[in-house]
């Protein structure tokens, strides 16, 4: 029902494309990330980590390191007989005056350690032979999910497959590592954090380290990356803490990238064994679902399953097996990526047993079409501008090495949001300032904050000051779950609107009328359906005086909305002779509730596409099976999409003004992993069941198929 | 396992102005000095903390060994020369096209500019294992850690293996042995000339080295005689990304046709083995064939003769087998995007 | 690879070491000696150790932030600076390397009345950045491409930004901010 604080119908700003307020800073340098933080006096912070995945600490010798020169502060971050749980975990700390010094004296601190049995891979947790390394058991199984009559679906079905499907474990790869800046005065903490939760860090920052909230001051107002793994100090910024205390001095703790990789989170892998039916004519009747995953040591791994689609009779079960790894974290649509491809392949496996097209397949066993349920449209209009009746079936006929193919794939995401305050100034010479402790993690938050505000207001995006990434500014939820726009949103709005209302109130008598009857518009403030009757902006401001406007104002229901729903359609050339995956192109049609900025909510999609890319195809965190060790903790063997190996993606984004603002920064990452694979069984006529799909995976299904088949 | 640090030792730092002031300061120094070129490599060692030379040696002002001089109707390279140097230089793209073509995938653009191809070649191998400062057989220990029925070992080699399985990363030096290129090398002593093909050295006579290069000695110079100007020429690399990476196999082959048969061939390949593989039993077996699908066969077959594969490295064989297959095909059947 | 004397080559760090002029190889270092770097057109005189990389130089002892320390090994390209007109990658370069060298970063590509370069403008209206973190290599990258391919091609942009990786995915953006960029007339 629309009220005061509704969206505006005709919005000047709201949905067209606007440059991001921090380009110039960020393409000139100026941005200061908490990487480029330099404080007086500051100290350099490194940390001493577990070398092996299992062990017990026998013994921590700090005295060395304590002597050496320029070293400030060193201290233990175990007690001696802790377990460290994998390679990475941390155990001890060093502060001193310069990087290079600090590294050194890292180096003499000692410890021993007492190595335990650890597991590296699943496999070895879920052995029947496998000892007791973590307490409570090494794998946890979890509620099993059970729909209908599985016994009475399998027998209605004409056909069933049943295979193994899996994705891998992939690391953050935040180009700004993780840490912090922490300089105490008496017991008041500054902490400089690269985080997507600013206010959340001093929370807990101040539980951590046992002081008052209120003596904690976070700053972030440029951070490198964070796609889930940034929600907190964690041990590091906890530490940096302490060293800066010790030492009477500030410090900057940043990880090193080896670190970064071990320690600061991932997604889980997740393998599911399946069994599906269908009947002749492409209903899907039956799901029955076995899966596990490692979230590393102690770490949950759910998702989803199945997905999408509408299986009338299912059984789920989802075991979480523990090795000595580095511990899950939220990455971009945490579980989602995963029960989508263990889904999707399947799907065009299913529909290859009747020889129906994918595509209608799929619509035949949509859930009823919805706003948050767009598929069935998405689908038709995708298949249209993709050229998806060119598609031949599975196996490419043409002659010679290089085959092409074209795979589908849909999916959905929450995104709602709530809980966010907001502060308006309007001052005298007509300056406004909006305040809001929400952050901008690359997101373009910061952009469409002042954006709300000079919609509201009748004015261009310049003539606001934005300030955020502050803990003393208003409330504001961490950036994840793609809930930042629908919270921030709303609050800014709401507030606009009162601080808009009282300025009308100051203006109203000078132009002879009652403050209900004014708008702003165009830079101007009139009456409505008059506008020779009216003042500048600027002229407007005069009549504040000397108090400014000041409004405080929160999150309010009917302009944020909840579940979008998007389907991707990818293309694929594979040169069967040296089994090199190319993407040619990528499609991705999304929604995401009213469009703020479609500049920047396109670039959000385009990341999204690129992200899931890298998960198809390079990046892999790869654990030596015996030590437990990774042997990729860089960036030279941990692989991402450079430009060359980038596609033609095109953005076909639905704006749904009338759904309220919802999320856009994690559906777009769900779908295009499924659909490239899709696309390279399309192509080669070989199934491959699990990602990536490096090169000696496809010649591996490659020559499997020849010699009797993956299928 | 050493944890890897970001900031290298404390080193003295050397920057020699003359070949010779560089070869006093290696025989001064020995085992106690590393050779400074593009940095591409050691500065990895160094940050890693695996290396901690006393002495670093930057060969960087020395002038003699940059430059490119046309040689009766060959070329000698100096070893520091930039590989986008090499790149872009005339007479290698006219005559010598092959190394052009290795140069131009090596890597990055920036590691193009720094890197060198004395660097290039005399690379130490990537294995993660080594590189990882595992004290494996080549860094002085008694073990191999990828050798073995569970090691992540799908980048290492399918030939030669000597108790060593990693492999030489290098795409220029299977081009300069299908040119003929031959070393030179300078050292206390003088002066010596090396063929290409012989100056990489396995696992089976020096385990801690890739090549002849003595701790005293510096390559100075690449030579590529005429012989093999204007022939015929392939070079495919195939990697995970189209960006950076090493290859998984690479092929450089320099063919000579006449009427319509081979009357000349070199059929290197990289990466399957530590040091490049010239497959002389190719060569000899193409020799006075068709350049057709049905030589490309038997040639690819012979090619993989003997491989003895890991447990995750298999793949090379028919990718192996493919390229060598593709290089008879000649280029126009590779993939273009 | 064990090296006896890093201990006593720590210590010997606290005392600042000139170099001595000898007949034969010059020794420079282990402790700070002083290094000049031309850096935007500006001298910069520092006493750093020599193995000290460009980029932490320019970071850590110029304040010259606008560089960005990723990867540190060459894999990845944020580091990315012009020296004498080649892009290298800062992180694999000792500062004392590139005495003599005229070195530009990002944070020398505005003119002197602050206007952004044309390679920094299009970045801006192309949105060819999210977090930014990448962006200043990117930027310096594209701006070598295009001097040295006024009228690139796409293919040319590409192989001259393949030493570059982005995580937030801007690449697409990217593209069109280096193909709009060789449109405007530089100054």
């Amino acid at each position: 029902m629309a009220n005061k604080y509704s969206w505006p119908e005709k919005p000047a700003l709201l949905g067209t494309s606007v440059k991001r307020l921090d380009g110039p800073d960020k393409v000139t340098g100026r941005a200061k990330y908490t990487y480029d933080i330099n404080r007086p006096g500051m100290l350099y912070g490194k940390m001493v980590r577990s070398p092996l995945p299992h062990a017990r600490v026998v013994s921590i010798d700090l005295s060395a390191a304590e002597k050496a020169p320029g070293v400030k502060a060193v201290l233990a971050h175990v007690a001696v007989g802790a377990q460290v749980m994998y390679q990475g975990d941390p155990v001890a700390a060093v502060a001193a005056d310069t990087e290079e010094r600090a590294l050194d004296a890292a180096r003499m601190i000692r410890v021993r350690y007492e190595a335990l049995p650890h597991f590296a891979n699943v496999e070895q947790a879920m052995a029947t032979d496998a000892p007791a390394v973590f307490p409570g058991g090494n794998t946890r199984q979890g509620a099993t999910e059970e729909t209908g009559d599985l016994v009475a679906g399998f027998a209605k079905a004409a056909h069933i497959v049943e295979a193994t499907y899996a994705t891998h474990v992939i690391t953050h790869v935040c180009l700004e590592t993780h840490g912090c800046v922490c300089e105490w005065d008496g017991d008041k903490l500054t902490a400089w954090i690269s985080t997507q939760a600013v206010i959340q860090s001093a929370q807990q920052f101040a539980q951590a380290l046992g002081i008052p909230q209120a003596n904690v001051h976070t700053i972030m107002q440029y951070m490198g990356g964070g796609f889930g793994s940034k929600f907190g100090p964690d041990s590091q910024g906890i530490i940096c803490a302490k060293l800066a205390k010790l030492a009477k001095a500030p410090v900057k703790l940043m990880l090193d990238r080896k670190e970064e990789h071990l320690d600061t989170g991932n997604r889980p892998s997740a393998t599911a064994h399946i069994r599906a039916g269908i009947t002749a004519d492409g209903m899907l009747t039956a799901f029955d679902g076995q899966s596990w995953g490692t979230g590393g040591a102690g770490a949950t791994s759910g998702f989803p399953l199945p997905y999408i689609y509408n299986f009338p009779t299912r059984k789920r079960t989802h075991k979480d097996v523990y090795i000595n790894a580095g511990q899950q974290r939220a990455m971009r649509a945490p579980g989602h990526p995963q029960g989508c491809f263990l889904t999707e392949i399947l799907m065009d496996e299913l529909a290859d047993t009747i020889k129906m097209d994918p595509v209608a397949f799929r619509v035949k066993n949509l859930p009823p079409a919805a706003p948050n349920a767009m598929w069935a449209e998405y689908f038709a209009r995708g298949a249209k501008a993709f050229g998806w009746d060119k598609r031949h079936a599975t196996g490419d006929p043409t002659p010679g090495p290089i085959k092409t193919g074209m795979g589908v794939s849909a999916h959905r995401w929450g995104g709602a949001g709530q809980g966010s305050q907001a502060h308006v100034d309007i001052m005298s010479d007509g300056g406004i300032v909006v305040k809001c402790g929400t952050q901008d993690i690359g997101t373009g938050t910061r952009t469409i904050v002042g954006m709300v505000a000079a919609e509201t207001f009748g004015l261009p995006l310049s003539a606001i000051k934005v300030e955020i990434g502050d803990s003393l500014l208003p409330f504001s939820g961490g950036s994840g779950g793609s809930t930042t726009a629908a919270s921030a949103m709303p609050a800014i709005r709401v507030t606009s609107v009162d601080a808009l209302e009282a300025l009308f109130a100051k203006v109203a008598p000078a132009l002879g009328t009652a403050p209900e009857n004014l708008v702003a518009e165009g830079g101007r403030i009139f009456i409505k359906g008059t506008p020779a009757k009216g003042l500048s902006w600027k002229d407007a401001c005069k009549l504040i005086g000397t108090e400014p406007i000041s409004v405080n104002g929160k999150w309010a229901q009917g302009l944020s909305g909840s579940g979008t729903s998007g389907v991707q359609f990818a293309e694929a050339s594979v040169d069967i002779e040296t089994g090199i995956v190319r993407v040619t192109r990528i499609l991705a049609i999304q929604d995401c509730g009213l469009i703020v900025d479609k500049l920047t909510a396109e670039s959000q999609a385009y990341g999204g596409v690129i992200a899931a890319i890298n998960f198809a195809l390079f990046e892999d965190r790869i654990l030596d099976r015996v030590t437990g060790q990774m042997v990729n903790p860089n960036m030279e063997m941990y692989l991402l999409a450079g430009m060359s190996d980038v596609p033609k993606i095109d953005i076909m984004l639905n704006n749904m003004p009338e759904r309220g603002v919802i999320g856009i920064g994690e559906p777009p990452t769900v779908s295009t992993a499924s659909a490239i694979a899709n696309a390279v069984r399309n192509a080669t006529g070989a199934t491959i069941r699990s990602l990536p799909l490096h090169p000696h995976k496809v010649l591996a299904a490659l020559e499997q198929e020849k010699a009797g088949g993956t299928n | 396992m050493a944890v890897i640090r970001d900031v290298m030792p404390v080193f003295e730092l050397y920057q020699p102005a003359s070949i010779d002031d560089a070869i006093k300061l290696l025989d001064k120094h020995g085992a106690d000095a590393l050779v400074l070129a593009g940095g591409l490599d050691s500065m990895d060692w160094l940050k890693d903390r695996l290396k901690k030379p006393k002495a670093v040696v930057d060969l960087g002002q020395i002038k003699e060994l940059k430059g490119i001089k046309e040689t009766n109707g060959g070329l000698e390279i100096g070893a520091m020369t930039p590989l986008s140097e090499i790149v872009r230089h005339p007479v290698v793209r006219e005559k010598f096209s092959l190394l052009m073509e290795a140069a131009e995938l090596v890597a990055s653009p920036q590691i193009r500019n720094q890197g060198t191809l004395g660097g290039n070649v005399s690379q130490d191998t990537r294995c993660w294992y080594y590189r990882g400062g595992w004290t494996c057989y080549r860094a002085g220990g008694n073990i191999c850690y990828a050798d073995t029925p569970t090691s992540v070992n799908r980048e290492h080699a399918i030939f030669d293996a000597d108790r060593c399985v990693a492999v030489n990363p290098s795409d220029t030096a299977p081009a300069l042995v299908a040119l003929d290129a031959s070393m030179v090398i300078r050292g206390p002593k003088g002066e010596r000339i090396v063929p290409a093909e012989d100056y990489w050295i396995g696992p089976g006579i020096d385990i801690t080295r890739m090549n002849v290069l003595a701790p005293n000695e510096i390559l100075t110079a690449i030579r590529i005689p005429p012989t093999m100007a204007g022939a015929q020429f392939y070079f495919e690399k195939v990697r995970d990304r189209q960006v950076w990476d090493f290859a998984l196999v690479n092929v450089a082959s320099a063919i000579v046709v006449s009427g319509e048969k081979i009357v000349k061939a070199r059929m290197v390949v990289n990466a399957v083995a530590a040091t490049p593989r010239r497959l002389k039993n190719v060569e000899t077996l193409i020799i006075g064939k068709a350049r057709n699908e049905e030589t490309a066969d038997m040639a690819g077959k012979l090619a993989v003769e003997g491989a003895e594969t890991l447990r995750h490295n298999a793949y090379k064989v028919p990718l192996m087998r493919n390229l060598v297959k593709r290089a008879i095909r000649g280029a126009g059947a590779t993939w273009t995007s | 690879m064990k090296s006896a004397g890093v201990t006593s080559l720590a210590t010997a760090v606290t005392t600042a070491t000139v170099a001595q002029a000898q007949t034969g190889p010059r020794l420079v270092g282990p402790g700070d000696v002083p290094v000049t770097l031309m850096v935007n057109g500006k001298r910069l005189e520092l006493k750093i150790e020599p193995r000290v990389t460009l980029l932490d130089a320019i970071r850590n002892r110029a304040d010259l932030t606008g560089n960005k320390r990723v990867c540190d090994r060459g894999t990845c390209g944020a580091c990315t600076m012009i020296v004498d007109g080649r892009t290298v990658y800062s992180c694999s370069t000792l500062a004392i390397e590139v005495q003599g060298k005229q070195i530009r970063t990002v944070d020398g590509l505005a003119s002197a009345n602050g206007a952004m370069h044309p390679v920094q403008q299009a970045f801006c209206d192309t949105d060819g950045l999210m977090c930014g973190f990448c962006t200043p290599g990117f930027v310096v990258a594209t701006v070598a491409v295009l001097e040295k391919h006024p009228n690139a091609t796409r293919d040319q942009i590409s192989k001259g930004l393949d030493g570059n990786i982005c995580r937030c995915g801007t690449f697409v953006r990217i593209m069109e901010a280096a193909m709009k960029a060789r449109t405007v007339a530089r100054g």
